[in-house]
């Protein structure tokens, strides 16, 4: 009954969220300055020419028009087509959605290997380790979360490929070409996540049910496993979705860095040269995945923490 | 009582917080024997709550107890570390908070938080956990004793959790409860039923009771023995019968005229405990 | 506790330089300030002159940190950046502040369904992140300083809004408010005297971190190259350019990139520290790093108990 109604509302949040993406996506490119056409058909083109480009990109109709072909393309599944090379958007992204979606895999993986454990550690170190191991540590993933991607990616790209020549640094080729950049991208999220997984870890110690707990005199690895991180956990896990779209953000950045022929470098070049269906289509499909992840988020969310239940009706 | 008849002993007990002067608890002595029912009365402030803390080894971290004698069960809770205790602490020893509401770990079922005492400390099997939380719960007077090991505690009510806590102590059948508060943050009717079961296992299992609470009269319904706490101190210890004859402490004198009953005129207001009906020495060290 | 009986001003200090990090942050964000006040003249011209004969050299007596690949000194050509770099983070940062706070509260103060319209806009906008979505705004305004800062701007202001909208909305149902609208505080005493001043305190704080993460964003889309373009300079594309000479001069990267993460990380720490100083709940509490020191059991405990032991609830009253 709770779950039914829980479904309900979050599906219902989830289709206006989508909603506004196809709303927001396709004004986006009518809020160009200018006229695309012209610049498409290049400034020395004839008046003729450029009326015919017009044509062609379907911009002559009226806005709602041209809506509701948006709308009825992508039902369809089509994301238009580019402005340059008159390929279908469609086919660009499936040529370059590999290393991306790799690259977003391997970052999330590595966030959860790095952050959480460093988290917790922090966590119980604090309790015993005093102020000079709590300075230290939010000082330390002070200055990783500080640190932007690109600069991690410029140096790992220094240290690991061309100094000591360990991984490669360009290219999306082989597999162990992402591991460089998944760590450039997950090092600023891992520090982030550390320090709310111990932040988190402290409060729920001082919670009553964590005294209660230990009144049991439990092994150790009970009294933690079982009591403490999996609480605390929970609500770090409400901010997966955040995390993700800070993964897809640093994706962006650091594609261009290793030179990958991902969906970030993809966008970059096309907003250079004003190829908007192009970014239109990358934009849409990375803040589809977003929401879709974030929704996926606090479902399990809810799996993990019934409690969640009650709040969300 | 002769101290080898009690089942906890204390004796000078002093609580301190490291890096301040103050001494929350002061040079409490006092002893609780096998099935008896004893409780700590005292306005919040007055150290009942950290001496019971100090008692199952639950102290913050900032916070030290030292004592000239403080034995439960045969064992020296002051020399010997809690990896040896644990055993005794975990079994003999049942800790039921004041609030069951947050008392209870959210995230997990009834089931897996009353069984994990007994699986570590008896080496149960699960089956036999199981089959024990649920006569637990039944005895507690728990309806569907098997559903409720499989729901989460906010499926509960504050009645049935607190109820719930109480089972969960009950698990390995200890010599001991010590109870904080355990009906303050119940309404009126539920808080007797839980004060019930406390007499009752008391009566069938021979469970000894520490009642803390700041109700004087709750606790004169129930208990053998009253001690009374006033800024750390055991003022007076008396029986119930002492206590209906009139106590002698003018602290606990305050506590009782504090308390309103039937024929109290209710267009005057309480009586409200001050310092002025103290000795003038008990307010000058405290 | 001596603290008690100081004027307020003096006890916020005293919150606010209570933890070493904010001493550090204060210190650092001067020194920044400083240098940005001398601004791009301020260093002497070989921030701009080139000298191909001395291009790409490591560090020598004449240029402490080498120079860039038109030999240009590194030194100076960093410090002059700061100007150039600080106000584009903070006029992206008045953009997302005004924006957010209009939309923020404009939305508290409507009516439900437009609420719900508007936090489903804002949670979109929210869930690109913020080079994502920047680097889309760049796509509309197009390249260049201006065009970034606009896109900083904007990517910023969803969560300037969404925080606007959720401390008005929380502090207008506060018991506080409702006490000083029964005792017949008009509502606009109402708004000016208690909603202005707590949403001001928390955009303070906010704002600091949000100008050092700003300077990363503008970095990062000058770095795309969809920032500042040349003859105009910024730490972002000053990187862009030392990275493609790294083994000539490292400094050349390597003095911007540490210019960057410490404008970021001084910010966020002058963040926390005002955080401190505007609560007066945690005026004479020393600070969280306290709390939680070393604390020894009375019992008898050993180090193989100790993770058994490891939990200590705060006193509760008892």
């Amino acid at each position: 009954m709770k779950w039914r109604r829980f479904l309900l509302v979050r599906s219902a949040r989830l289709v206006a969220v989508l909603a506004a993406l196809v709303v927001l996506t396709f004004l986006m490119v009518h809020l160009v300055p200018g006229d695309p056409a012209r610049a498409i058909a290049g400034t020395n083109a004839t008046e003729a020419a450029v009326k015919q480009t017009r044509q062609e990109l379907g911009l002559e109709r009226s806005l709602p028009r041209q809506f509701q072909h948006y709308v009825s393309d992508l039902s369809h599944g089509s994301l238009g087509q580019s402005y340059k090379t008159r390929e279908s958007v469609n086919a660009v992204i499936a040529d370059r959605i590999g290393p991306t979606a790799q690259l977003a895999v391997f970052g999330m993986v590595l966030i959860c290997v790095i952050g959480i454990p460093l988290g917790l550690i922090g966590a119980v170190l604090t309790r015993s380790g005093g102020r000079g191991f709590e300075v230290g540590f939010s000082a330390g993933t002070g200055a990783m979360a500080a640190v932007p991607h690109y600069l991690t990616a410029t140096f790992l790209v220094f240290l690991f490929a061309v100094t000591w020549q360990l991984l490669p640094v360009a290219g999306a080729a082989t597999l162990s070409a992402a591991v460089l950049p998944a760590i450039a991208i997950a090092l600023r999220p891992a520090a982030m996540v550390a320090r709310i997984v111990r932040v988190r870890t402290l409060e729920v110690l001082e919670q009553p049910y964590a005294r209660a707990a230990r009144s049991k005199r439990l092994s150790a690895a009970t009294f933690y496993g079982r009591h403490i991180f999996p609480n605390a956990m929970t609500s770090t896990f409400a901010l997966a979705g955040v995390l993700f779209a800070s993964l897809v953000g640093g994706a962006v950045v650091v594609e261009q860095v290793f030179a990958r022929p991902g969906l970030g470098t993809t966008l970059v070049r096309s907003v250079l040269v004003g190829d908007y269906p192009v970014v239109q289509g990358i934009t849409l499909l990375l803040g589809v995945t977003v929401v879709v992840v974030n929704a996926l988020a606090d479902v399990l969310l809810a799996i993990v923490d019934p409690q969640t239940l009650e709040g969300e009706s | 009582m002769t101290a080898h008849e009690a089942l906890l002993e204390i004796d000078g007990l002093t609580v301190s917080v490291a890096g301040s002067d103050a001494q929350p608890v002061r040079d409490v002595s006092f002893s609780v024997g096998r099935a008896e029912i004893v409780g700590i009365v005292g306005e919040s402030g007055s150290g009942k709550t950290l001496t019971s803390l100090a008692i199952a080894r639950l102290l913050p971290r900032n916070v030290t107890a030292r004592a000239d004698v403080l034995r439960f069960a045969g064992h020296d809770l002051l020399a010997e570390s809690e990896r040896d205790l644990a055993g005794v602490l975990g079994t003999q020893m049942a800790m039921v908070f004041q609030d069951p509401m947050s008392s209870l770990n959210p995230a997990r079922r009834i089931g897996s938080q009353m069984v994990e005492a007994v699986r570590r400390h008896r080496g149960l099997s699960r089956r036999e956990a199981r089959e024990l939380a649920v006569r637990r719960l039944a005895e507690v007077r728990i309806s569907e004793p098997e559903l409720r090991l499989r729901q989460y505690p906010h499926e509960l009510s504050g009645g049935m959790r607190q109820r719930t806590m109480i089972a969960m102590g009950l698990m390995s059948e200890p010599a001991l409860i010590v109870a904080d508060e355990p009906t303050t943050a119940l309404d009126v009717t539920v808080q007797a039923q839980v004060m019930e079961l406390l007499c009752e296992l008391n009566e069938r299992q021979g469970t000894a009771v520490l009642i803390i609470s700041h109700n004087i009269s709750l606790l004169s319904e129930v208990c053998d023995r009253l001690m009374v706490m006033y800024r750390g101190r055991l003022v007076e210890q008396l029986t119930v019968d002492e206590l209906l004859a009139g106590p002698k402490h003018p602290y606990t004198q305050a506590l009782m005229r504090a308390v309103p009953d039937l024929s109290t005129d209710r267009t005057r207001e309480l009586a409200t405990i001050t310092d002025g009906g103290l000795p003038a020495a008990e307010v000058a060290d405290a | 506790m001596t603290m008690r009986s100081d004027a307020p001003w003096r006890r916020m200090a005293g919150a606010f330089f209570a933890s070493p990090t904010g001493v550090l942050a204060a210190t650092a964000v001067l020194v920044l300030a400083v240098l940005a006040a001398l601004g791009p003249g301020g260093f002497g011209a070989g921030a701009t002159t080139t000298d191909l004969a001395h291009a790409s050299e490591g560090s020598t007596a004449a240029h402490i940190l080498g120079t860039d690949g038109l030999g240009r000194d590194i030194l100076q050509r960093t410090l002059a950046a700061t100007r150039t770099s600080l106000v584009l983070a903070l006029m992206a940062v008045a953009i997302a502040v005004v924006a957010g706070l209009l939309i923020g509260g404009l939305l508290a103060a409507s009516g439900p369904r437009v609420r719900r319209l508007g936090a489903t806009v804002i949670d979109t906008l929210m869930s690109f992140g913020d080079i994502l979505l920047a680097v889309v705004v760049v796509a509309i305004v197009g390249v260049g300083a201006r065009g970034a800062v606009i896109a900083v701007g904007v990517a910023f202001t969803p969560s300037f809004a969404r925080f606007t909208y959720s401390l008005v909305s929380g502090v207008m149902v506060r018991e506080y408010l409702q006490a000083a609208r029964v005792v017949g505080v008009r509502r606009r005493g109402v708004l000016s005297r208690y909603v202005t001043r707590n949403v001001a305190d928390s955009m303070m704080i906010v704002g600091f971190t949000a100008v050092g993460e700003a300077v990363i964003a503008m970095s990062s889309l000058s770095f795309l190259g969809l920032g500042i373009q040349p003859p105009d300079f910024d730490w972002g594309q000053m990187l862009t350019d030392g990275v493609k000479n790294f083994y000539l001069n490292p400094y050349a990267a390597l003095a911007p990139a540490v210019m960057i993460t410490l404008t970021g990380l001084a910010l966020s720490l002058l963040g926390d520290a005002a955080a401190r100083a505007v609560n007066p709940v945690l005026w004479d509490e020393r600070p969280r790093l306290l709390r939680l020191r070393r604390r020894s059991d009375a019992a008898g405990r050993t180090a193989g108990s100790e993770a058994a032991e490891v939990v200590g609830e705060r006193v509760v009253g008892p």
